[in-house]
């Protein structure tokens, strides 16, 4: 299945197709624009690896299936957009504070509401890390080709196992629907779920902060609850201790982390004045705008967060020199708040919401207007 | 870099042909390729595009920008996109289909496809018909690497209508 | 001898009851242990599934078992995932009459048409108790409740039959006055192959005990009185749809079969 070589592919059957490398073996989803072709691809491929696919009632079911699965030991992913993603949010949350690892795909339209079902889109960047009340910490990755579709799913589950938490492949329309090469490697490196083998064993963590994680069926007698919840899993509604050291390790756990689930991509930072940071779709146009800036001569640098949440907060901290930082991206908001934030004075905006991603040219002028 | 819009009314088979050209740049020749599509959600109408674009260099424009070929497949189609078919190097047009075109361009190639199409089994494949003529046309792809495409693609029932109507198209 | 202490010392955890004195809640949880325990049932087969509202409290904690407590109306969608991950677990939904019917009556009646091998039990109480008695798709016409000072506008749903409608293996309603009926309905429910539905009429002397101005003893001799096998309605009791059809976990797994041969 999926040998390993090269494919003429669209970004959602690359995701699919990732998912089965990573193990998958649930996909519970509802159809939607432009993330249906994934829900496709898992109907046909998860019962070739003796999985399971269940189109469910809508996409409360479908988040919440998967949770269930993934209790039951089996890997577990859905796919969905825009209005598909917002009915998941409270699910989203229920995963973040039981520590349930789940992959959601939200291949991004236009919005708000309805929108434009076909077009891309990128204000999803707030909502795939705040969408749940409360506070919590989950992963959002940024993929910017057919590739990465397949290498950012894998990853996804990843970091899923490893962290118990939900985990956002935040993709768009553009990548979601475009056809490019993809090449499957021969190995890829897959991290499989640490397993509490006791009752005790499930409600103790060491200094990475997560604890192993028990499986349903296996003797255990596990309470998992959505309320807030002592180590063992008795919910405990009224202490104001339990509440405190329970959320702060759930957003503990990612911010202590955060060195190895960071990731990024740069060039031309050394010596920049003028820095594109973009990511998804945009991050390509704009890496070609800064390549021809730079052979214009202009000090222009690029940085693209593939991790969106967290951010790689760090290192953008170290970037000095910078005078001016752009940010072009397919949302009037977008990424803006986070990346404003850390450059506070020389940020300037460059969105676009016409359903079409930004082009080299139309970059490389912004580069050269905020030169002027 | 080559930039090519294949565009077409929903149900004429844009997004298959796109893929088949896309296809035979990527897989068969191994140059660089992005392809995108645009059609509206619902499926039976509207104007649909796939756009490629082809490099030996990494692509970082996913956007057409200036088109070396636009292949117009519907009358509405044609009209929408009509500033960028005069920016074209080539204009490859199904005569069946378009037939209100401006005489000051000097750029197209009509060629009566769904007539062709027709005659070899159905005009639903004037759009392999269309790719046939685009590789004679640009010389862009031989066309035996167009076929090979086609045999990777295409499913054994629609296979020998298929390679017949592209070579009916190259030898026009 | 199967005594009460038995019973509560091998499926109870021990832990202060979080429900009101005669709530029919308790007793919900004694029939489900009782079904569990004729069954011989190990422990480490049973996934108990539930959302929000006081019944949800029945299995998780007090049930010992796996028990995974859900957001608020999706305890049969969880379930349904648990199930295809794990066909070997015997998986079983407590849920609130506004749990299951109103939030999540979608997920109840997809349950119910594929035939997903999970048994419900909907504790049916007539309100919204957990959040202090407002009106639920189960409270009768004119009824006053907080949230109808005026009375009920609207009507019951009668929601065995809705589920029977959908295409459930089993269906069955009774009342915390009927404990024996129930408990045989339970164990009928978890060796059922298919969707199986379990109705408990059960009494909340907090909140529907205050519409109907009756105490927990009053409310059961109500049911007693009110609720039989040859009534029309809601009022009726029994089981109503009892047969074998293929069940989705089955046909989950014939379709790998076929697909890998
Ligand atoms: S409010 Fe009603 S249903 Fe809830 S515990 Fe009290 S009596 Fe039982």
């Amino acid at each position: 299945m999926i040998e390993p070589g090269e494919y003429f592919v669209e970004g959602d059957l690359a995701a699919a197709y990732g998912a089965i490398k990573a193990g998958c073996k649930f996909f519970a989803g509802y159809p939607i624009t432009p993330a249906s072709e994934i829900t496709q691809a898992m109907a046909e491929l998860l019962p070739q690896v003796g999985g399971k696919f269940l189109q469910m009632e809508d996409e409360l079911a479908s988040i919440s299936a998967i949770i269930g699965a993934s209790w039951a030991g089996i890997k577990s992913m859905t796919a969905t957009s825009g209005p598909g993603f917002s009915l998941m949010q409270e699910n989203i949350g229920y995963a973040a504070m039981t520590e349930t690892p789940i992959v959601v795909i939200d291949v991004q339209r236009a919005g708000p509401s309805i929108g434009q079902a076909t077009r891309a889109a990128q204000g999803d960047v707030m909502q795939s890390r705040f969408g749940s009340h409360g506070d919590y910490e989950n992963i959002v990755l940024s993929p910017n080709s057919v590739q990465e579709m397949f290498e950012f799913t894998v990853k996804s589950f990843n970091l899923a196992e490893r962290y118990r938490v939900p985990v956002i492949l935040l993709s768009d329309a553009e990548i979601g629907h475009m056809m490019e090469r993809l090449v499957v490697p021969e190995s890829i490196n897959i991290i499989e779920r640490k397993y509490a083998k006791t009752f005790d064993e499930a409600t103790k963590y060491g200094d990475d902060l997560v604890p192993p994680m028990g499986r349903f069926g296996d003797g255990l007698e596990l309470m998992v609850t959505g309320s807030t919840h002592k180590p063992d899993g008795t919910r405990d509604t009224g202490s104001p201790e339990i509440q405190s050291s329970l959320v702060t390790r759930l957003v503990e756990k990612i911010n202590k982390n955060r060195k190895d689930i960071e990731d990024w991509e740069e060039m031309f930072t050394e010596d920049a004045e003028i820095l594109v940071i973009s990511y998804g779709a945009t991050s390509r146009p704009a890496k070609g705008a800064v390549i021809k800036a730079r052979e214009k001569g202009i000090k222009a640098g690029y940085f693209r967060p593939k991790v969106l949440w967290p951010a790689p907060e760090n290192r953008m901290s170290k970037l000095k020199n910078i005078k001016k930082v752009i940010l072009p991206e397919m949302s009037l908001r977008g990424y803006s708040m986070e990346i404003e934030k850390m450059f506070p004075g020389k940020f300037v905006h460059f969105p676009k919401v016409t359903g079409n991603v930004h082009t080299v040219s139309e970059i490389l002028k912004k580069i050269e207007e905020e030169l002027r | 870099m080559i930039q090519i819009r294949i565009g077409g009314w929903a149900g004429q088979g844009v997004v298959l042909a796109g893929t088949i050209l896309s296809q035979t740049f990527s897989t068969v020749l191994k140059k660089n390729v992005v392809m995108t599509r645009s059609y509206t959600a619902a499926v039976r109408s509207g104007v649909t595009t796939s756009d490629i674009i082809v490099d030996d260099d990494y692509i970082y424009d996913l956007m057409i920008t200036e088109p070396n070929v636009m292949i117009i497949m519907y009358q509405k189609t044609f009209d929408r996109y009509i500033d960028l078919i005069k920016k074209s190097d080539h204009v490859i047009i199904d005569s069946t289909m378009v037939k209100n075109i401006p005489e000051e361009l000097k750029n197209i190639y009509k060629i009566n496809a769904s007539e062709i199409a027709e005659k070899i089994s159905n005009p639903r494949i004037s759009n392999m018909v269309l790719l046939g003529a685009y590789a004679k046309i640009t010389g862009h792809i031989p066309i035996e690497a167009l076929e090979k495409s086609v045999r990777m693609y295409v499913s054994k029932r629609f296979l020998d209508e298929d390679i017949k109507a592209i070579y009916a198209g190259y030898s026009l | 001898m199967i005594t009460a202490n038995y019973i509560k010392n091998e499926y109870i955890r021990r832990m202060p009851s979080a429900f009101c004195p005669g709530c029919g809640d308790g007793q919900i949880l004694n029939a489900i242990a009782r079904a569990i325990d004729h069954l011989k049932l190990p422990r480490n087969e049973i996934a108990a599934v539930s959302g929000i509202g006081c019944s949800a409290w029945i299995p998780s904690p007090y049930l010992r078992v796996d028990s995974l407590h859900t957001t608020h109306g999706r305890p049969i969608a969880f379930a349904t995932g648990l199930k295809v991950a794990n066909p070997k677990l015997k998986v079983l939904v407590v849920s609130g009459d506004g749990d299951c019917t109103g939030i999540g009556g979608n997920h109840l009646l997809h349950a119910a048409r594929s035939n997903v091998g999970i048994t419900v039990i909907m504790v049916n109480n007539g309100v919204y108790a957990m959040t202090g008695g407002q009106v639920a798709p189960t409270t009768e016409h004119e009824y006053k409740t907080v949230t109808t000072p005026y009375g009920n506008p609207a009507f019951a749903l009668n929601v065995s039959e809705v589920v029977a409608a959908a295409g459930a293996s089993y269906v069955a309603r009774w009342t915390t006055w009927h404990m024996n009926q129930l408990i045989r309905s339970i164990e009928k429910g978890l060796t059922k192959k298919g969707f199986s539905f379990i109705e408990v009429i059960s009494q909340c002397p907090t909140y529907e005990g205050r519409i109907l101005n009756m105490d927990h003893i009053q409310m059961l001799h109500w049911f007693r009185d009110k609720f039989k096998t040859d009534e029309k309605g809601v009022f009726r009791i029994g089981e109503f749809v009892d047969i074998e059809k293929p069940e989705l976990t089955d046909e989950l797994q014939k379709i790998i079969e076929k697909v890998r041969k």
